[in-house]
Order: structure tokens, then sequence, then C-alpha cells
């Protein structure tokens, strides 16, 4: 038998209540809700989702996803690109406004890596998808 | 052109649908198929879901929409499931085959067992009957999703979303990171109809306000869309927002137009895959589906 989802979630643990914030998960769309004090988790189905509450209270983290244009011999194709790790929430406009003014001259494979620079520090983007 | 006069299957669509219920019926031992895609390409609307939330459960890994297509592109390509682009199937024949056109010409293939794995489609304005003019500058939310994403055209510079479908949602981010400003999301519901995480994601991070119970009353604009006029259902209170765009995320329905046109229905060697058949949440359950329903048509040859 199916255990129902809320059965796995875990024994809820005592929190400091000044400090606790409330979030709700982004890892997966169950979209769990999720409590932390910055040390425990309560709301969490899974080990990620205590993770990534416990980052979000700190400093949100983000995938960035766009596109970059990539001038062909049959004209401009947009290609998705995505960072490899997830950036701090607050710069995602900057960072974006840096990969829009890139511009390849033909078109990279999927799975290729780009490293950029961002004040000091080192983003790499991933090509996501094929163009013909 | 077509290697075969009869076929085990015919699939119409090679999005996540078609291509599952190719890797499904080649698992069951089906070696004759044929997935006829209207488009260059195959993939179908994942090729325009450039945002990560793909793959967790089939693949056990987050990845965009592209990444999947193309993830599963790889185990659909071990099928050697005959497959032909550009080929738009404009009629049906329940346990007979299906007529299509390419470039090449118009051509009549046979099998008892056809797929429509056809996907879904947007609900439009015209569906919601909205008063107003009829100005430039009204999309569904998909199509725009595909003129940036994939033409690189950004379809508005201020931009209301009508709706709060996961497609609006996600759109609502991606206009703003590609420079348009997104005013608002009117819902008619007292409920978010998207993902909560999609909520959080692509609204609350970007500082764009959800309004519940709010009914749209009017489009406004002559030439272009000037403005809106909507009502807020709780207390009445009637608002104008000035805009130039406004994307509609109001729900979808299975696409089955070859079916009603055939004055036919599911069962007779016709099968419904995918979005055709129900409009799932995620396109994991869309592959797992698929890969099923492919299994089933091999097992009762």
């Amino acid at each position: 038998m199916k255990k129902s989802s809320k059965s796995r979630r875990k024994a809820e643990k005592p929190l400091n209540k000044e400090k606790a914030k409330q979030y709700t998960c982004l890892v997966c769309p169950l979209c769990c809700e999720l409590e932390t004090d910055g040390a425990e988790v309560n709301g969490a189905r899974c080990s990620k989702g205590e993770a990534f509450a416990r980052q979000e209270i700190i400093m949100p983290l983000r995938v960035l996803t766009t596109t970059v244009r990539c001038d062909t011999p049959t004209g401009t194709k947009m290609l998705p690109v995505k960072t490899t790790n997830p950036v701090p929430r607050h710069q995602i406009s900057t960072i974006v406004r840096e990969i829009k003014a890139l511009r390849f001259s033909g078109i990279p494979a999927i799975g290729t890596t780009i490293s950029l620079e961002f004040s000091g520090q080192p983003i790499v983007l991933l090509v996501t998808g094929e163009l013909d | 052109m077509i290697k075969h006069e009869r076929y085990d299957v015919i699939i119409i669509g090679g999005g996540p649908a078609g291509m599952a219920v190719a890797v499904g019926a080649y698992k069951a031992g089906l070696r004759r198929l044929l997935l006829l895609e209207r488009h260059p390409r195959l993939g179908g609307i994942l090729n325009q879901c450039i945002h990560v939330g793909f793959g967790l459960r089939y693949f056990k890994e987050e990845l965009t929409g592209t990444e999947y297509a193309a993830r599963y592109r790889t185990i659909f390509d071990q099928t050697g499931t005959e497959v032909k682009t550009g080929s738009f199937v404009h009629q049906l024949t329940p346990g007979k085959g299906v007529t299509f056109i390419c470039p090449e010409g118009e051509f009549t293939i046979s099998s008892e067992k056809i797929v429509l794995a056809t996907g879904c489609r947007e609900r439009t304005r015209e569906m919601l009957t909205i008063p107003g003019t009829r100005p430039a500058g009204i999309f569904t939310a998909g199509l725009a999703q595909e003129m940036v994403n994939i033409h690189g055209i950004l379809p508005g510079r201020e931009v209301m979303v009508i709706g709060s479908g996961d497609i609006g949602l996600i759109m609502a981010r991606r206009m703003t990171l590609e420079g348009a400003r997104v005013h608002a999301v009117l819902e008619i519901l007292d409920h978010l109809s998207g993902l909560a995480r999609n909520k959080i994601q692509c609204l609350d991070d970007f500082g764009i306000p959800l309004y519940l119970q709010h009914e749209t009353l009017q489009i406004m604009g002559k030439d272009r869309v000037e403005a809106i006029r909507c009502r807020d259902n709780t207390t009445g209170e009637e608002k104008e927002f000035p805009c130039d765009t406004l994307l509609f995320s109001v729900g979808l329905i299975p696409e089955r137009d070859l079916l009603v046109d055939a004055g036919s229905e599911p069962g007779n060697g016709i099968h419904l895959a995918g979005n055709a058949d129900y409009v799932h949440d995620l396109v994991d359950k869309v592959t797992l589906d698929g890969e099923k329903l492919g299994r089933s048509l091999g097992e009762n040859i």
C-alpha cells in the first residue's frame, strides 16, 4: 500500500520561534511547507528540502535559465542555457543582463559549458538545448 | 518515402507522449512503428520549455524541458521508429489509417492501431468571452513562450497576465527577465491554478502581485491593447490597469479534433496518449503513461 505523503514527514522538532521563518519548498512539485530557524527544519519530506530551507534563510539561490543569441548562416537562433549551479536570487536581474549581452557564432552543442565571470565570481553556463 | 504499406502502430505527434508510446510498443515487441510530426523537430512543447522542473521522477534529476526532450530522444532513437517530420495528419479513419500532407505530397497509410499524441491547446480570450475591442497585443502564455524562447521576439513591454496557470506564471518571470514589466497576474478563482512553487519562484521572487478573485471585465485599445478593466469580486471595486500586452493562462484542452472530425470516439483501434487523453501536470507522468499505453498495444495484437 502506498503511504500517504503526510506520513513520510518527520516528527516536529522544537524551533527557536523568534528566528523561525516559513518557506514553500522549491525542490520538487510536492511544494512542502517548511519552517526553519536556520538549524532545525520542520515540514520537509526529504533531506533536499531540509537543505533548501537552511539555504533559503541565509541567502536564497535559484537556477537561472535564459537564452543566448547564436548567429548562424540561416539566421539568428535562440540557444537555451542554464547556470550549472544556483545563483544568488538578488543577483539574478544583473546576471541575466550579462548573459543576454553574449552572442555566439555558430551553435554550441547541448552539454557545452561556458565560463563567465560576474563581479569576480565564476558562473558556468550549460547549454540545455539542441538547435537545428 | 515510407518504408511499409502497413504499420503495427501509427503515432500522431512527436512530443513526449508520442515518443513514449513508441518506446512502450517497441518494448512489447512491435517493430513497424510510424510517428508523424507536423513540426520539423521532435520534442513538442518541451522545446520551448527552457525552465527547470522536469525529469525529477523519470530521470531522478532536475532538468529543463529542452534537456528532458534531448535525454528522452536518445531512448526513443533506440526503437528504430520511422519518423516523418513536417507531416500534418488531416484525416483519420478508425481501424484503417490516416491521411497526411508533407512536402512530398499527400499520403494515406494504413494501420489498425492509431495513437493520438496530439497534446493539448490553450484556451483563448475568445473562449472566455471577455468584452471589449480586439486590438493587437493579446497572446496565450504558451504562444508568448514560443515567441520569446524560440524566436527571440518579446511580445510586449507592459504586461498583464490573465489566469494563474503554470505557463502564465513561468512567462511572468520570463518576460521580466527579458526586460518587460509584468504588472500583475489576475485570477478569477479564490486560489492559484498553478503550482505553489511557481508562484514563489516566478512571482514573489520578482515582486509581481497575484490578485485572486479578480474578474477581467473589459479589454481596451484601438490598434494595440491600452488597458484592461477588472473587478475585485470580494469588494466589488473596479480597477483599471494600463498595459500593452495581455497573456492568457486560463486552462488547457486536450486536442482531439481529428477524432471529432471522423465522428469517432476512442476505442475501435484509436488510442489517446498524454495530454490528448487528459491534461497532465508533469511531463514525467506523460512519459510513464505513454510507455504503458505503448506496451499494452503490443500485448493485445
